[in-house]
């Protein structure tokens, strides 16, 4: 696989695009409230692709769905803002939100199949919202579709134009999926999983896809995963998320995956198979993140900085023994 | 693969006594209702004095009174002691004519939906030939044929009925046959007939179960129906059936208790029973 | 080594479709062996075969060409109860490969007794004991039902099972292609373990070529239908000969 990563932070413009301040989401199970993000904060700058990885459990979805409004009922924000070009997008109702999303940020999400309309013909999923809100004709309408159908990498766009989205392979329907989300020129785009239902050569294009756009749209990226390895090769910058909190982030990715600061970091870079390099045997963790209602109530430690733009938090005496058992087997 | 939240659920089971029952006021009040029908059918002989076939023509068609709670018919016989005594006979049929099509149709459907196929082919033909009769038609002609009786009734119910279990536990049978459990006991080399009764069915079983209520109250039509046809159930047995049928010809003269009376008492043990199938299935779903 | 202990030799597999003449080739003359105490990966992408062979080995797939022979001897498509010993199998998704009814006890007691394993019911929950100890889970366990275990206790569980029967190949399709990635180091380990220590053979099956480069001795890569190489790990990540397999390892990403 090639070079990793989009363009260096330095280089891109250095106002953040979108600030995530210290969000708390809460969860409503059996009447009471468990805290299922815990003050978190990151931020991604115009050109910056930052990964957000976690394993299940760590909140990392959630954040995403935050951000675009999308929570389900029986989450919600309890404090925190998410800016927007220094717009907080929570605070007046939903309105900010609703005015950016599809237009400034967009959104790729894991499962094409079910993220599309079923009989819906897929050039005119891709433009609908756009052309609606031009005012175009039909066959203006039409030949932008094919034009970003032709952007996104998928031959012989007049005819699958006029396809429906169960004659596409999985591959083409992401690339419908994306070509659907840049077809505002959105300034943001936020990637849930986007590449995981995919086989590795479909992947590999698909990011191979997302690098091209990010340098012709000089967007930013917020690609949430949980594999690490697809983040070292598509993102400059990371975030790791643990039951709810970050516990490590920098704006250095290659720095951080050699050096992690947090055991948690530490104890998931050791536990990801390599291909280069040499065969070490891989260490694991005894168990997964303690599920919603187990987690400890006590609000989130402000996270300690390494280096200016590397955080991590503080692990306690218990998640240091937790994440440095190395549990063989 | 990730989930938006993951919730692991408990390893304690939810019983009835469990927090779970506080918010399922569907199966309690069913249950309730149920009940208390049920005990006073069993309990028939403490809660009346009068048999219900016991006639005294000077006491005809009298109203609600502290002797006769729910008043006389036509013949003297004690209104209250028809309903709770014709409440044992009806609810009694209804529940246990259940039993056979619960039976018959949850093996049939299971190895129906298991092995597909011929079997399969058949099995739903044949009972897609069942079910294109009118209902209370093909019933009617059974009990014609096989005589009025209370085992008549039975028989007939059985016939018809089991097509509709058989329909559900297929369904959940199709669905759970492809999942990996089913193969993993393949390849354990647990037999055909083992892997149908110990693992499949008990696992589909609860769908059957759910039905089987709102069955009970579709029984309790057909047989009070029927009665009120004359058929099935045949006096002196009280039933609430053959009750309307009697007491309608008083309507008009005003005595409204000799039909009202057991067509309240059909509504509100269908309701309570209606409640329990909707209580069982909340109970089931959230359990899954 | 006196000759590969699991031999499937040019094995083809035709499934049926709607439309009329042909069916689709999910395997195309395919042969693979597998060796005693060793761990052979097959990696493919999705249509590639590597189920359907997988379950041609294991016995599920009853209808196919060639022959599955397994220590010399040919198995019928049919498998015996005797047969079913020596092969069995590990599925991807733990959370549906578990009867949800039965307690881990009632679910590996089972096959002790159907394979009349273990005589009396103490000699039965002694070796539940010992499967329990190998797959590092706790005997209290034993009489939980699987619905509140994560998916790397489900899938030791599932790997209990198997081991049951003391097999001799496992077959694992996918087995941790669902769980977490630090809960898969751990299975990962197990897997090498036990063929370290008990001389158990595993298929390990799977789309992800770092997790088969770290566990695996021996990899074939299978595409449409037909197994385009088989080689040694190292032979295979460092010089691999077919052009499928170089496309597959540029694609695959990796840390730095």
């Amino acid at each position: 696989m090639t070079e990793g990563g989009s363009q260096a932070v330095d280089q891109a413009d250095s106002t953040p695009l979108l600030e995530i301040d210290r969000l708390c989401v809460s969860a409503r199970i059996k009447g009471e409230q468990f805290r299922a993000l815990d003050a978190v904060s990151l931020t991604v700058r115009r050109g910056e692709a930052r990964g957000l990885v976690g394993e299940s459990g760590s909140g990392k979805s959630i954040t995403l769905r935050a951000a675009m409004g999308l929570l389900p009922h029986s989450l919600s924000v309890t404090s925190g803002a998410i800016r927007f070009k220094g717009r907080d997008l929570l605070a007046d109702g939903g309105k900010s939100l609703a005015a950016v999303r599809g237009t400034g940020i967009a959104m790729v999400f894991q499962e094409p199949a079910v993220a599309l309309n079923p009989v819906m013909r897929v050039g005119r999923q891709i433009v609908d919202s756009v052309a609606w809100r031009r005012g175009w004709s039909r066959r203006e309408a039409r030949e932008f579709a094919v034009e970003l159908m032709t952007q996104v990498g998928i031959r012989d766009p007049r005819r699958w134009a006029d396809a429906y989205p169960h004659q596409l392979s999985g591959g083409m329907r992401q690339r419908v999926m994306i070509a659907a989300a840049v077809a505002c020129q959105p300034e943001m785009i936020f990637c849930d999983e986007p590449t995981t239902a995919l086989d590795v050569t479909v992947q590999a294009q698909i990011l191979a896809l997302f690098k091209k756009l990010q340098q012709e749209l000089n967007a930013g990226f917020l690609y949430v995963t949980h594999d690490l390895s697809v983040v070292a090769e598509f993102c400059s910058t990371l975030s790791v998320m643990y039951a709810g909190r970050i516990v490590e982030q920098a704006d250095d990715l290659k720095a951080m995956v050699a050096e992690p600061a947090h055991p948690y970091t530490r104890a998931l870079l050791a536990a990801v198979p390599r291909i280069k390099g040499p065969a070490k045997r891989l260490r694991g963790l005894a168990s997964s993140a303690p599920p919603l209602t187990e987690r400890s109530q006590a609000p989130a430690q402000p996270l300690a900085q390494i280096r200016p733009g590397w955080q991590a938090a503080l692990a306690t005496k218990d998640e240091i023994a937790l994440f440095s058992t190395g549990v063989e087997a | 693969m990730t989930a938006v939240f993951v919730l692991k659920k408990p390893i304690r089971r939810t019983s009835l006594f469990s927090r779970k029952r506080e918010r399922n006021l569907h199966l309690i009040l069913g249950v309730v209702i149920v009940g208390i029908i049920v005990l006073m059918a069993v309990f028939a002989p403490l809660l009346t004095r009068y048999s219900p076939t016991a006639q005294d023509f000077t006491a005809t068609l009298q109203g609600p009174s502290w002797s006769h709670l729910l008043g006389t018919d036509n013949l003297g016989r004690d209104v209250w002691s028809r309903v709770i005594y014709g409440g044992r006979i009806d609810l009694f049929l209804a529940t246990v004519a259940v039993a056979a099509p619960l039976v018959i149709g949850t093996v049939v459907g299971a190895l129906s939906g298991y092995f597909g196929g011929w079997f399969d082919l058949i099995i739903m033909r044949v009972a897609d030939i069942v079910v294109a009769f009118p209902f209370y038609v093909l019933v009617i002609s059974l009990v014609f044929i096989l005589g009025n009786g209370i085992g008549s009734i039975f028989v007939a119910i059985s016939i018809v009925s089991w097509v509709a279990y058989a329909r559900i536990v297929r369904a959940e049978a199709l669905v759970i046959r492809s999942t990996d459990f089913m193969d993993a006991l393949r390849v354990g080399g647990i037999g055909t007939g083992r892997i149908v009764f110990r693992h499949l069915v008990p696992n589909i079983v609860s769908q059957a179960i759910v039905y089987s209520m709102s069955d009970i109250v579709g029984n309790i039509a057909v047989i009070v129906t029927l009665s009120y046809f004359g058929l099935g159930i045949v006096p002196p047995t009280p039933d609430w059936g053959s009750m309307m049928a009697d007491g309608q010809p008083f309507f008009a003269g005003g005595y409204y208790g000799l039909m009202v009376m057991p067509a309240l008492a059909v509504i509100v043990t269908s309701f309570g029973l209606s409640l329990i199938g909707d209580g069982l299935a909340n109970l089931l779903r959230v359990k899954k | 080594m006196t000759g590969p202990h699991l031999r499937a030799e040019r094995i083809s597999v035709t499934f049926a479709t709607r439309r009329r003449g042909k069916g689709h080739r999910a395997l195309n003359e395919v042969t693979l062996d597998v060796g005693k105490s060793e761990i052979v990966g097959l990696v493919g992408e999705s249509g590639s075969g590597k189920s359907t062979l997988g379950r041609v080995i294991v016995g599920l797939q009853e209808s196919y060409t060639g022959t599955v022979s397994f220590a010399g001897e040919v198995l019928a498509h049919r498998r015996s109860i005797v047969q079913r010993r020596a092969i069995q199998m590990v599925f991807q998704d733990p959370y549906a490969s578990l009867d949800p009814q039965m307690t881990v006890w009632q679910m590996l007691e089972e096959l002790l007794i159907v394979h009349k394993i273990g005589g009396t019911r103490d000699a039965r929950r002694e070796r539940c004991r010992e499967l329990m100890r190998l797959v590092h889970m706790p005997a209290s366990l034993l009489d939980v039902r699987p619905a509140g275990m994560s998916g790397g206790q489900r899938q030791r569980i599932a790997l209990a099972r198997a081991l049951a029967v003391d097999p001799q190949l496992i077959v694992a399709d996918e087995a941790t292609s669902a769980l977490d990635v630090s809960v898969q180091a751990g299975i990962i380990n197990l897997f090498a373990d036990l063929r370290d220590q008990t001389g158990l053979s595993i298929l390990f099956i799977s789309h992800n070529l770092a997790v088969v480069r770290s566990l695996c001795d021996r990899v074939a890569v299978i595409y449409q239908g037909e197994v385009v190489e088989v080689a040694g790990t190292e032979a295979i990540f460092n010089a691999p000969q077919h052009d499928y397999t170089r496309q597959l390892l540029a694609a695959a990403p990796d840390l730095p």
